[in-house]
């Protein structure tokens, strides 16, 4: 159980995270949603470490994560970030390799179980086949499923994840999430999954924390968050809901 | 055999030509084997040599090559972990005000005139690293922007700091009447100093600095994602940053302080050694190195015999070859690789 107690961020005058408590358990993907400038991304950040805080903390269970240094910090919770640069320096296996830094000496140096753990990581994703090409030369959707298996190599227990589908077609977002999901239920891992897409929110998260203006609105289960009046008022949007053969719903503006 | 595919044996075997020509290439011709009988004699007791031969080899060429040796790997080998740092392919010790602090903090030593003995020439490198790192240390707190450090306010924060340590060099330099002509000299990077004082003075901080930045090749790697992955990934950023600038300025302030300003070798190394073999830090860090030291060798057997009798001071040769090559780099650049 991931538990964040009222976490408040200063990032500069004009943007704040607001006193942010949640909790989230394992097995079960928890989305963040959220218009544009919510903090969204800025609440993963902080949860992260990475970002001073003014106040709050954080715990995986009893064992406080904001008290931790970056290196033991990285052995508890790891991040998928969203594709935006990547060096063109190494191969896909150099940068899932370097998922396991938080257990590597100072000189990175490996061991078997180190280059066993990152094969695994990479069939499991499905990035065998071009471990040896340049991570800059492979398509989005690849990239990503490469940062993912990053992620994976830190072997935590906890994952957040900034928009990981962004960029990608629909194909692709589809098998990443079925991806997430499957390794979520049978790793019973903690994930907390910016989506952009309300409809794949409501597709792959059980649970949903909105956030708008740097503070969350709600949280709870996806049903009783993705209801039209409540979209309507955060997304400043008329939004209509529609059912389709399975049941699922989909919402579409106007 | 494609030479490619050995990267340390290519630069090795072109290193080791460098040292042999920077031994035997000068104004007296020495012949070879009056070369090898005065090395050899280093190992053994053989008395039947030119004296005059023995001055020259042990007193003037070889402590000058290894001198050049020590500075061409330092600067290369400060540059390639600048830039990894910053990942910028511009942040060489001169854009970031490294190598303009030491200058300083080197002329305000050598005008103190402090006495001509080994002691006298270990505290130039530590004045120079002693402005080195403050001009550093400026620089990259007036580049921070809030919590990160943008390239661009870098490079401007690199410019002004540089830019002012380089007119208070000259303001010093004016003042030190008697002293102008070799200062001046000495700033173009022109080594006047000679002998064996320069290389033992410089050697312990080049070698500390040097043998830090090759431990941090890992680190430099996983920063190449950004300071923020970075430390999502479990590396302590900011004792690798204050490592990293410590070591390389350490390294850069003792290069400068005994052979002036000698530009682009830590531009332009890491540079084409990064084009040929990738930016894997772990290798590329004792690549540049070895490339800086057989470039800066070569350099100065070109300096010193291009207008024999008379000395070009390297540090113009380096920059009259580096720029345009650097300027061609850029141009082919702008093509697909491969």
């Amino acid at each position: 159980m991931l538990k964040v107690n009222s976490l408040s961020v200063r990032l500069n005058s004009t943007f704040r995270l607001e006193n942010i408590s949640l909790q989230v358990g394992g097995g079960k993907i928890c989305g963040i949603i959220g218009p544009n400038g919510a903090g969204k991304t800025t609440l993963l950040r902080a949860i992260s470490g990475i970002l001073p805080t003014t106040s709050g903390e954080i715990y995986l269970d009893k064992k406080p994560l904001h008290t931790l240094r970056a290196d033991e910090r990285a052995k508890y919770l790891a991040v998928v970030p969203q594709s935006a640069f990547l060096p063109p320096a190494f191969t896909a296996e150099q940068v899932v390799m370097m998922g396991r830094t938080p257990y590597l000496n100072w000189f990175g140096q490996t061991t078997i179980k180190d280059e066993q753990i990152t094969q695994e990581v990479m069939s499991q994703t499905q990035t065998l086949n071009f471990a040896d090409r340049l991570i800059n030369q492979l398509s989005v959707g690849e990239q990503q499923r490469v940062l993912l298996a990053r992620a994976l190599a830190q072997d935590t227990p906890i994952l957040l994840m900034d928009e990981p589908t962004s960029h990608m077609d629909l194909k692709y977002q589809i098998e990443l999430l079925n991806l997430i999901q499957s390794i979520c239920r049978e790793k019973q891992k903690i994930i907390l999954v910016v989506l952009h897409d309300i409809n794949l929110a409501l597709r792959y998260a059980e649970q949903l924390i909105l956030l708008k203006d740097g503070r969350i609105i709600m949280q709870g289960l996806t049903q009783d968050i993705l209801r039209p009046e409540i979209l309507t008022t955060v997304y400043e949007l008329p939004i209509n809901l529609y059912l389709d053969k399975s049941q699922k719903i989909f919402y579409l503006g106007n | 055999m494609k030479l490619k595919q050995y990267p340390f044996l290519s630069l090795g075997v072109i290193l080791i030509l460098a040292i042999l020509s920077s031994i035997l290439i000068g104004s007296v011709p020495i012949p070879i084997q009056s070369t090898w009988q005065v090395l050899g004699s280093l190992f053994s007791s053989n008395r039947l040599i030119n004296a005059t031969h023995v001055a020259i080899l042990l007193n003037l060429r070889l402590p000058r090559t290894l001198l050049m040796l020590l500075v061409g790997a330092a600067l290369a080998g400060s540059g390639c972990a600048y830039q990894g740092l910053f990942r910028n392919p511009l942040a060489d010790p001169y854009l970031i005000g490294a190598a303009s602090g030491a200058g300083l903090g080197a002329v305000i030593a050598i005008t103190l005139h402090w006495p001509a003995n080994l002691l006298g020439y270990l505290s130039v490198p530590l004045a120079a690293f002693i402005g080195s790192a403050l001009s550093v240390g400026l620089v990259m707190q007036l580049a921070r922007v809030g919590l990160d450090t943008p390239i661009t306010t870098l490079i401007l924060a690199g410019v002004a700091v540089s830019s002012f340590a380089t007119a208070l060099t000259s303001l010093l330099l004016i003042n030190a009447s008697g002293e102008l002509r070799r200062a001046l000299v000495w700033l173009v990077g022109g080594s006047t100093l000679s002998g064996w004082f320069p290389v033992l003075a410089a050697s312990p901080y080049i070698l500390i600095g040097l043998v830090t930045l090759l431990t941090t090749g890992h680190q430099l790697n996983v920063l190449q994602f950004g300071e923020e992955q970075a430390q999502q990934l479990g590396v302590p950023v900011k004792r690798v940053r204050i490592l990293v600038v410590l070591a390389a300025t350490l390294a850069t302030a003792a290069a400068v302080a005994f052979s002036g300003i000698i530009g682009f070798v830590g531009l332009i190394i890491p540079h084409i050694l990064r084009r040929m073999w990738g930016a894997d830090h772990r290798l590329l860090l004792p690549l540049s190195m070895l490339g800086g030291a057989a470039f800066l060798l070569i350099a100065d057997i070109a300096a010193r015999s291009l207008l024999a009798p008379q000395e070009i001071p390297v540090g113009i040769l380096t920059a009259l070859t580096g720029a345009p090559f650097f300027l061609f780099l850029l141009q082919k650049s702008h093509y697909p690789k491969e």
